[in-house]
Formats: structure tokens, sequence, C-alpha cells
């Protein structure tokens, strides 16, 4: 189907064809665009812009790398703390064996344990029974939880500043390093990604 | 300053395709490549720009403003385009993007006018053809919005209802009805007024 308003195909309109002719005159007339010269400059560094973000990925691979070499070194200190309170978990065991008095309960995790007394963190637990209540009101008694509820058994597990107490000073001093860079590290990455979501987030405003 | 004069290499450019044919939504537009090349610091791209949406901007500020305001704005909406350019995120909406900042334009030309309370262009300082002209423009201008900016695109620009709506982004089944609607309000208002053509 032909249509001349619509895309000048077919017969011509006379109408349409007059008034083209008519309002022709005021027609868009080309000129050159004059750019100002601190347009010049700002786009110059738009593309200045574009290379640095090339620059920003190659960095953002740098980083990942590093903290892969760092997550290493941080397994293989954490298998040699676990080597090491295997040891003095046996060492426990067999001085319990011999007749010596052993800790009945494990040391409360957040109390920095002294250096003689070993702190195991497989140390089979025993199961806390909360004495029963007497209800004030009805004098029936309630009946405890057979089993430690999960919060209690998340506190009693062993914390970072435990596991640091049980290492020798040396071998505390480089994982207490290893565990802060770890750290160091993980924050930049985080401000990195953050950046980077900012720098890729959608500006609605703008593609109207 | 510097100059940007449009090229005939624009011709080539953009007559990849018979004008009146819209482009498919999967092929890469020409002006993705162009917002691309200006972004890396290539100015004879946005002169290819300027070419190829000058004509829409000049339509899209006619069917608001009066003509003779008309060149020096469609220089500041370009200028204005080439320095948000960077916020501009989908390169291949560079026409609707463009078309929007034009209207926003128009707009802030009014606030201002209204402010400074300016005095309105008067006629008799066209040409005979383009006080003519400017007669049947006003009263296109009377015209709803929706229909305005189609009828200058085509009956003032020249440009065809596929063009129309390729470059504003607009839908071409909603410009095509406009376009109609709009002609036939027009026509009215002619014979109306007492003008015949």
């Amino acid at each position: 189907m032909t249509d001349y308003l619509w895309d000048k195909t077919g017969e011509p309109e006379t109408d349409v064809q007059q008034l083209e002719e008519l309002l022709g005159a005021l027609r868009y007339e080309p000129r050159p665009l004059e750019l100002p010269e601190d347009i010049v400059a700002r786009t110059a560094r738009g593309s200045f812009r574009a290379r640095q973000s090339g620059q920003w990925q190659r960095w953002a691979v740098a980083a990942s790398l590093l903290l892969t070499l760092l997550a290493g070194a941080w397994l293989v200190v954490r298998f040699q703390q676990r080597d090491t309170h295997r040891e003095v978990a046996q060492q426990t065991e067999t001085h319990a064996q011999d007749g010596q008095t052993a800790p009945a309960v494990a040391t409360t995790p957040n109390v920095a344990a002294p250096p003689n007394v070993a702190v195991a963190p497989h140390v089979e637990r025993v199961n806390y029974r909360r004495p029963a209540r007497v209800s004030p009101r009805a004098g029936t008694q309630r009946r405890a939880p057979a089993v430690a509820p999960r919060e209690q058994v998340a506190r009693n597990a062993p914390t970072e500043e435990a596991l640091l107490a049980s290492l020798p000073p040396e071998q505390r001093a480089a994982t207490e390093q290893v565990l802060l860079a770890l750290r160091i590290a993980s924050t930049r990455l985080n401000d990195a990604q953050r950046l980077v979501q900012e720098m890729s987030a959608p500006r609605r405003d703008d593609n109207k | 300053m510097y100059k940007v004069e449009a090229t005939g290499d624009l011709l080539s450019f953009s007559g990849q395709r018979p004008a009146h044919v819209a482009a498919p939504m999967t092929e890469t537009p020409v002006e993705a490549a162009l917002v691309e090349a200006v972004r890396g610091g290539d100015h004879a791209a946005f002169g290819q720009l300027y070419t190829l949406y000058a004509r829409m901007v000049h339509g899209l500020l006619l069917a608001r403003v009066p003509y003779g305001e008309v060149d020096d704005l469609v220089q500041d909406v370009f200028l204005l385009a080439l320095r948000k350019l960077d916020s501009l995120r989908d390169a291949a909406r560079f026409g609707p993007w463009l078309a929007m900042i034009a209207r926003n334009r128009a707009m802030d030309f009014h606030r201002r006018r209204r402010e400074t309370d300016e005095l309105p262009d008067t006629l008799a300082a066209l040409p005979a053809p383009r006080a003519e002209a400017n007669e049947v423009l006003a009263i296109i201008c009377e015209l709803p919005e929706a229909y305005r900016e189609p009828l200058v695109l085509r009956l003032v620009e020249g440009m065809t209802g596929p063009e129309i709506a390729e470059r504003t982004g607009l839908a071409p089944a909603s410009v095509r009805v406009n376009i109609h609607r709009g002609m036939k309000l027009l026509r009215e208002r002619l014979q109306g007024g007492g003008k015949e053509h």
C-alpha cells in the first residue's frame, strides 16, 4: 500500500505537496558546528578515561592473583595450626590416662587460656543441661532442651584468638601477619568491586 | 574555536540502506559507532552525528520555538550533547537521547524568555515567503504536541515517516497515526481559517 504522506511513495497528494513546498522555506540549512576549545579538551580527557578503564581491569586481575596467593598461604598456616592442635590434644589425653587432672569442660574460648593449659578444639563437649526452673506462677517445672541450642554451640567453638593463643609465639606472629594481609586484601577487593558496580550502574535518566 | 564541517563521507556512511527503511533492531547502528568514536576523541565523528541529526533537532525545535531562534538553539543542543555524551549509556539510542535534549532545551528557552520578558518575534521581520510559511507553521504549532512534532519533521524538514521513527526512537505505528491525524486536523484548521492550499 502506497502512502505519500507516510513515506513519499505512490501518487502525491496535492495539498501535502503544496504544504511541503511552502514550509520548505523554513527547512534546515546546513551550517558548520562550532565547538569551543573547552569541549575539545574535555573530549580528549574522555579518551584518556577510556584508557584508564583498561588499566583498571589489569589492576583488578593483579589484585585477584594476590588474593589467591594470600589465601593459599592462609590455608597452609591453617593446616599447620590443625596439626599443632592435634598434638596438644593427644598430649592432653595421654596426661588424662596417666591419672592427671584433665580439664572437665572446654576452656571458654573468649578468655585467653593460660599458656600451660591446653585448648583442644575437638574435645568432646558435654551437653549442657539447664537446671529445671520452677515457674513462680503455676509451680510447674519446665523441661530443659536435651540438645544445647545452636547459638551456644557456636559460642563454644574455638575462636580465632583461642587458636592463636595455642600457637608458639613465632608462629602466632606469622599467622597474625597473614591474617592482617588477608583482611587488607579483602577490603581493597571489596572497594574495587563497589567501584566497578558504581561505574557499570545504569543511569536511567540519561537514556530517556 | 573549532569547526566541524559536514562532509560528503557521511552520505556514503548513512547510505547503506534506503532512507525510508527502518534499521532492524539487531543491526549495530552507525550512530553507536560514531558515538564511541567521539568518546575516543574523534571530533570528526561528532560532525557526522551533527549532519545526521541536525535536521531532526531543527524540526523538533521549530515545533516549539520561533523560527529566528532555532539555528542558535540547534548549536546549543549539539554542544550540550557533546558535553553530556559520557552520560549516554546506550550509544545506539543517541537519536532519542538527543531529541530529549532538544525538547528540554526548547522548554528551557521558554522558561528563560518568561523570566527576561522579551518581546516575541514579529512576522514582519521575515521575508514574504517565509512569513507565509511561518503562518502555517504557527497553525501547526497550535495542534497537540503529539501531532505537531511529526508534522513539522514531515512537512518542513522533508523527512519520511520511517525516518522520523528511526531518528526519534518512536514507534513507526504511532508516528504514522500521528502524522495522519495531525494532517487531518491541519486540513480542517487551514480550511476553517480561510487558507487554501
